[in-house]
């Protein structure tokens, strides 16, 4: 006998758990749903970029940097510190890090083996060696 | 010549035809997606917002949805973060006010106004509640969907073993609920 069929036979349990929901709520749901999403999609044009639009990324990045270096001399000479001070550029480069991460979305779902053996390992639960 | 009819992917790939197939994929996936949310959450108003979350974030990510995973493997790892990520922030909120979140559950249970179970339908979902959350999402997935072990482990991304010992404990948990409600 399996798990299934022990639950329904020994403790009688129905194949629902007498969830219901509103009379026409998965038409009326795909209603709403559909009044919220946009009537058209926009469809992304190709632009042709002169090579000025196609470099400047990497110019304002070069700059980027060599601001960044400047900024980390300066603050190294004002402070009075060699420049080869482990200190004087590790928050700089943390504050870079970390300002491109808000806003990130992630659809991984958050679950592994670990987490399933860590529930029953904690109700002290011992794995048959039939499984 | 190639007559195959573009599938529902192909069309939701397609700006030109992705809203006309974004209704057919509601009209397909709204009813399983809610059931896998409401088991979870147990309350339908808050199924109702998390199922629009679902939708609303499939049709947003449509651009980043390739076809390497299978729609509806896609649409329900969405709809199952949007669950937890929900049971997540309750358990916050309940251990701020130091309530037990088992007991919080349960008060939902009682409190829903869309039931007509039985006794034992009632007992039953108290016993599902008292399961950690992964695991009530385990069983409901095997025991109300009837979804293949490898399925359930394309979804979750874990392995076959972990969810087998899962849903054998889940069984013994709720036995053992039962049987002291009888």
């Amino acid at each position: 006998m399996s798990d299934k069929d022990n639950l329904q036979s020994v403790h009688g349990l129905p194949k629902s758990n007498g969830m219901t929901v509103p009379e026409g709520y998965f038409d009326d749901f795909a209603r709403r749903m559909m009044e919220r999403i946009p009537e058209t999609v926009p469809v992304p044009e190709k632009v042709k970029l002169s090579t000025w639009q196609k470099i400047r990324p990497y110019v304002y990045m070069a700059a980027m940097f060599a601001g960044v270096y400047l900024l980390m001399n300066i603050f190294t000479l004002t402070a009075g510190l060699g420049p080869n001070s482990p200190d004087s550029s590790a928050p700089l480069f943390a504050d870079l890090v970390n300002t491109n991460t808000a806003g990130y979305v992630d659809d991984y779902l958050s679950i592994s083996d670990i987490d399933l053996y860590d529930d029953l390992y904690e109700a002290g639960y011992e794995i048959p060696e039939s499984l | 010549m190639n007559n195959e009819e573009p599938t529902l992917e192909d069309r939701l790939r397609d700006p030109q035809t992705r809203r006309e197939a974004f209704a057919e994929l509601l009209k397909r996936f709204s009813e399983p997606l809610y059931w896998q949310i409401r088991r979870m959450v147990n309350d339908h108003d808050d199924a109702d917002d998390l199922l629009q979350n679902t939708f609303m974030k499939a049709w947003t990510a449509m651009d980043d949805f390739r076809g390497d995973a299978k729609l509806s493997t896609w649409l329900h790892k969405i709809a199952i973060n949007e669950a937890l990520s929900h049971l997540d922030k309750q358990k916050r909120h309940a251990t701020e006010s130091l309530d037990n979140t088992e007991y919080s559950a349960i008060n939902t249970i009682e409190a829903d106004e869309w039931f007509d179970g039985d006794e034992a339908a009632a007992h039953f979902r108290e016993a599902i509640a008292t399961l950690p959350t992964k695991q009530q999402l385990v069983f409901n997935m095997k025991y109300f969907d009837e979804m293949k072990y490898e399925d359930i482990a394309e979804i979750t991304g874990t392995s076959v073993g972990a969810l087998k010992a899962t849903y054998h404990f889940a069984v013994k948990k709720i036995e053992q609920f039962l049987r002291s409600r009888n």
